[in-house]
């Protein structure tokens, strides 16, 4: 698995970062991704040129409950949360979008999860979509479903990203 | 990813909250083991039916005022869920529609088009 990104390095200038659509994620890589790190609270991970940051995200791990199991789906399927992979944040500076950078990082993340999945049980992929538009992109494009609790909320089966490596291989 | 730190006054109103949710469902319980008991007393209890006793005022009136905790306690109860769901959202929990979760667990879709060209970018 190679990936693109580097762990997060808060020697990297994060103050320049500038993503111009959403402040608060210019705000969350400048002065908050270092205290998560710290407290293992979630994983930054960057994609630096020469120095400068210019993309990043952020995962974490998550659960997902699922509403009213009927007597059916309560002899098929686990009465307590799932484990899954949330991908709380993804930024591109403004220097560099439009170049399908935000693609890479998506796929770097979608690796992580994958070699995860291989020592810890991941059954789904969650994203936080940032937007409207992102939100589309996600169910329309990638076949992510949203949840019943927040529209914005989208998650994938793990089995299919598996099911997706595995036929690169 | 920031987990608020959940303020004094907030810890308050989340116990009360919690004090009323628990006096509700006490009420609620105690009701429907009550209906419960009653049910199975004329199960057993053969002809002597409650529709062929001639209830007292007084019975009616008790019944009545009990009837009208039960739903204050139902409708207590049913905001504090709907507070709770709020809560777990904000918290990040995730829901999804079980027959969603259980289509994607057991019968996983293949990768879209775009996604499997996504997993090949390096």
């Amino acid at each position: 698995m190679d990936f693109i990104t580097v762990d997060f390095n808060k020697s990297i200038d994060r103050s320049a970062f500038d993503c111009e659509i959403h402040p608060a994620l210019n705000t969350y890589i400048a002065q908050h991704a270092g205290q998560d790190e710290k407290r293992n609270v979630s994983r930054t991970f960057m994609y630096i040129e020469k120095g400068i940051l210019l993309g990043y995200y952020a995962l974490a791990n998550a659960s997902v409950a699922v509403d009213e199991l009927n007597e059916d789906q309560k002899r098929r399927m686990p009465g307590y949360p799932m484990p899954a992979v949330l991908l709380s944040r993804l930024a591109i500076d403004k220097s560099r979008q439009g170049v399908g950078l935000g693609q890479r990082l998506m796929s770097d993340f979608f690796r992580r999860v994958y070699t995860v999945s291989k020592q810890s049980g991941v059954a789904f992929v969650v994203v936080d979509a940032k937007d409207q538009r992102a939100a589309s992109y996600y169910q329309a494009k990638l076949g992510f479903v949203a949840s019943t609790n927040n529209p914005r909320r989208l998650i994938l089966s793990t089995a299919t990203l598996i099911k997706g490596f595995r036929a690169l291989a | 990813m920031n987990k608020p730190v959940q303020p004094k006054s907030a810890q308050l109103t989340a116990d009360k909250v919690s004090a009323a949710l628990s006096d509700a469902d006490a009420v609620v319980e105690r009701h429907a083991s009550k209906s419960l008991a009653s049910s199975a007393l004329s199960r057993t209890s053969g002809l002597r039916t409650r529709s062929m006793r001639a209830m007292h005022l007084s019975n009616v009136e008790r019944e009545l005022a009990e009837l009208k905790k039960v739903v204050a306690a139902l409708a207590v109860r049913s905001v504090v869920h709907e507070e709770m769901a709020f809560d777990l959202d904000h918290y990040g929990v995730t829901v999804l529609d079980a027959g969603t979760a259980h289509q994607l667990l057991d019968t996983p879709p293949e990768p879209t088009e775009a996604l499997q060209k996504l997993l090949a970018l390096r």
